[in-house]
């Protein structure tokens, strides 16, 4: 759903760097690379955005992708995430 | 301009807590032992430091020492950790680990990623030869009440003259045991070792019989056998095509002051706990944070990352430079000759016969 928002696990690390970041849990030692993407999409998440808003935001950046595309690929990102325990679906 | 970008922090820091230990061996790459003047950061201190390593997002520490059981506030610090947002492991000689201290160290179990302990020999003749009598039975009860608490545990053989040809049976031990792994690492001239070098050290057909041995167990221990010595068979393994390329390769970019970092028992940062005695900046005048992001001393240590091969002393002539990644720059450091020379360890002219090993010897 376009209307979901997440809720970031506040026992994850989330580390930028120059081209994407970490997410380290630090529970589990389970540590993911993150390319600029997954980073934008993390910081929407920390702001408590909705779904919606994030593909907004991507859009401008991906312009030659078509909407339903950019959607399938975030909710397939946010998915991954929540099933690592790094978000919940708020 | 170098194309060498640091990371935004560490993702290990190595905390040496103390100086002290209650052994004195010889083969040590610190200076430590009971006498050892210990005068480190208090507990306090360790807490502002830990403070500061999961403020600047860092993912691990590896609790190193001295023995970091003769730490007095030692479990203070692993509380501190285990609470926090990062995972640790500890590098300890389990000889002060008994009942008591194993059934604490459980509870911190889902925040260990591993507890490394000394082993180096499969009877007490050749454990306490090096280790100081009473040794051996004493690291049996602390592997034991480590194992018996669910912890996860791996050993540790430093590779001497008194214990190369017990390699074999320290690895049935290990399985055994029933440890997680076990590393077989060269005797480095740093610490203690420095002074026993000569006498530890092996000669250049012993150590060929060591990587043979390794060679051969590492077919039937895949993944449980680890450390430097299985390093120099994958780093020696294609020298003999060394000719068919011309692509001079750049220096091997290692975990010193990239991913890693080291803070000694006095607070004295170094790249890692191999160059214990190349220091940057103290962590009571400096953050830790100001350090990794300064210049001066770790700025021109990550310069060697940008280099290859041709910029070692030594090395421009050698028709192995084209397989070769220069090794480990705290072997030079510590024979004196500064970062930017060859590392004899590493070095596959040694190895072959083609070059003198004598570490001590002058350029």
């Amino acid at each position: 759903m376009d209307t979901d928002c997440f809720i970031i696990n506040d026992r994850t690390v989330f580390r930028e760097e120059d081209d994407g970041a970490f997410l380290f849990d630090p529970e589990t030692g389970s540590l993911n690379c993150l390319n600029k993407t997954g980073a934008y999409i993390w910081r929407m998440c920390e702001k408590g955005a909705y779904k919606k808003e994030i593909i907004e935001g991507l859009q401008s950046s991906f312009k030659d992708v078509p909407e339903d595309s950019l959607s399938e690929d975030i909710s397939t990102f946010l998915k991954l995430m929540e099933e690592a325990g790094f978000i919940t679906k708020g | 301009m170098g194309n060498f970008k640091a990371y935004s922090a560490p993702f290990e820091v190595f905390m040496s807590v103390t100086n002290r230990c209650n052994l004195s061996c010889k083969h040590c790459s610190v200076s430590s032992s009971p006498s050892a003047l210990d005068e480190g950061l208090s507990v306090r201190q360790w807490l502002d430091v830990i403070d500061q390593i999961e403020d600047f997002k860092v993912f691990t520490v590896r609790i190193s020492g001295g023995e970091p059981f003769a730490y007095p506030g030692i479990f203070k610090i692993i509380d501190r950790l285990s609470n926090g947002l990062l995972r640790f492991s500890i590098n300890t000689n389990a000889m002060l680990v008994g009942k008591e201290e194993a059934d604490r160290l459980k509870r911190y179990r889902g925040r260990i990623d591993n507890i490394m302990v000394s082993l180096d020999g499969s009877r007490a003749d050749i454990h306490d030869r090096l280790r100081g009598r009473g040794s051996y039975k004493a690291v049996f009860k602390g592997i034991d009440a480590l194992l018996d608490n669910g912890l996860p545990v791996s050993l540790y053989t430093t590779v001497v003259r008194y214990n190369y040809l017990d390699i074999p049976d320290i690895l049935r031990l290990a399985k055994k045991f029933g440890v997680e792994n076990i590393k077989f690492n060269e005797l480095l001239p740093i610490g203690n070792a420095s002074k026993n070098f000569e006498k530890l050290e092996l000669s250049r057909d012993e150590r060929i019989l060591v990587i043979d041995t390794i060679k051969d167990l590492k077919s039937r221990y895949n993944g449980f056998l680890q450390g430097t010595y299985c390093d120099l068979i994958e780093m020696f393994s294609d020298m003999d095509k060394a000719a068919l390329t011309s692509v001079i390769p750049s220096l091997n970019i290692c975990s010193a002051g990239n991913t890693q970092i080291m803070i000694r028992h006095d607070g004295w940062v170094t790249p890692c706990d191999r160059l214990y005695d190349y220091k940057i900046e103290n962590i009571l005048n400096k953050s830790l944070k100001e350090i990794w992001n300064g210049g001066g001393k770790l700025k021109r240590f990550r310069k060697r990352f940008d280099m290859t091969i041709d910029d070692l002393a030594g090395c421009r002539a050698c028709v192995y430079k084209y397989k070769c990644e220069g090794g480990c720059p705290a072997i030079p450091f510590a024979l004196g000759r500064g970062l930017s020379s060859k590392d004899p360890l590493s070095c596959y002219r040694v190895f072959n016969g083609e070059e003198e090993y004598r570490p001590y010897a002058e350029n």
